[in-house]
């Protein structure tokens, strides 16, 4: 797939959200949040995503809780709280408004 | 094949000391000098740090096994990335001193832009760039007062928004530090 600079300025934007959006089902470690992202195709790196993960815990949409690890040192298990759900919500909302306007400026 | 000595790192969050070569040592200390310097004024500096390096030896040991060299490091730090702080108007650093072009920084600004894309432009506090300015403004007008009455700080004044004025309109814009970073950085 080609990196039209555009596109993927568009897709960076999204990555607050899709951070939020990665532990809205279950709690994550941050290497694991990374590598949902690239699942879904976004090229996320630790480098921009850690510091965004400590962004979004500042402003109180994640929390996060030790777990120690059989396989490794203890690793820091991020949750969305109730902030962070509404947030989502608000930002899913939004999306929809952004697709309205992309359908509706044509007519 | 071992031309240098081999040298035991700890990193954060692993109990055993990892081997690198003298070189990979090197190449990781700049990375993470350089990605503290671009968190500076991110209250989680420290924290991000901790956890950028428990990443890195998290890769090292599912990776790779015995001394590590210069290209596996700098595979694993290829896929890291650098560091880039999630704090705007933050005063950070950039990725290589002094070395990426001057553009008016939105991101930060008080007035255009000038001082804060100076500061961003040759890795320094902004907060120090416009200290100084207005201090050798102050200095310059004092040190011509002999001249005259109250004049001379008048038009070093003038002179100092004249250059900042020119600087607006002879400087291109650009939006947030990451922007900037990821379009001037030479590498």
């Amino acid at each position: 797939m080609e990196e039209d600079p555009s596109l993927a300025a568009l897709r960076r934007g999204l990555l607050e959200v899709l951070a939020l959006a990665a532990v809205e089902n279950s709690p994550r470690y941050a290497a694991e949040i990374v590598a949902a992202l690239r699942r879904t195709g976004f090229p996320a790196q630790e480098g921009t995503v850690y510091p965004l993960l400590n962004k979004l815990r500042r402003a109180g949409y994640v929390s996060h809780e030790w777990q120690e690890s059989t396989s490794g040192p203890p690793r820091k298990y991020l949750q969305l709280t109730d902030k962070g759900t509404n947030r989502l919500a608000e930002f899913r909302t939004y999306w929809k408004e952004l697709t309205k306007m992309i359908e509706q400026v044509g007519q | 094949m071992n031309q240098s000595n081999t040298v035991m790192m700890r990193l954060s969050g692993h109990q055993a000391p990892f081997p690198l070569t003298e070189n990979t040592h090197a190449e990781l200390q700049s990375y993470l000098a350089i990605s503290r310097d671009s968190l500076t004024g991110d209250v989680d500096r420290d924290e991000i740090i901790r956890d950028i390096e428990a990443s890195i030896g998290d890769h090292l040991a599912e990776t790779y096994a015995g001394v590590i060299n210069g290209e596996q490091m700098t595979t694993i730090l290829s896929s890291i990335g650098p560091v880039v702080s999630g704090n705007p108007g933050v005063p950070a650093l950039t990725t290589q001193r002094g070395h990426l072009p001057v553009r008016r920084l939105q991101e930060g600004k008080w007035l255009t832009g000038v001082l804060n894309g100076i500061a961003a432009a040759r890795g320094l506090s902004v907060y120090w760039v416009r200290g100084i300015y207005v201090a050798i403004s102050f200095l310059a007008g004092s040190l011509l007062a002999p001249l005259g009455e109250g004049y001379p700080m008048l038009i070093v004044f003038g002179v100092a928004i004249v250059a900042y004025l020119i600087a607006t309109l002879v400087l291109a814009p650009v939006g947030t530090r990451e922007e900037y970073i990821l379009t001037e950085s030479a590498t």
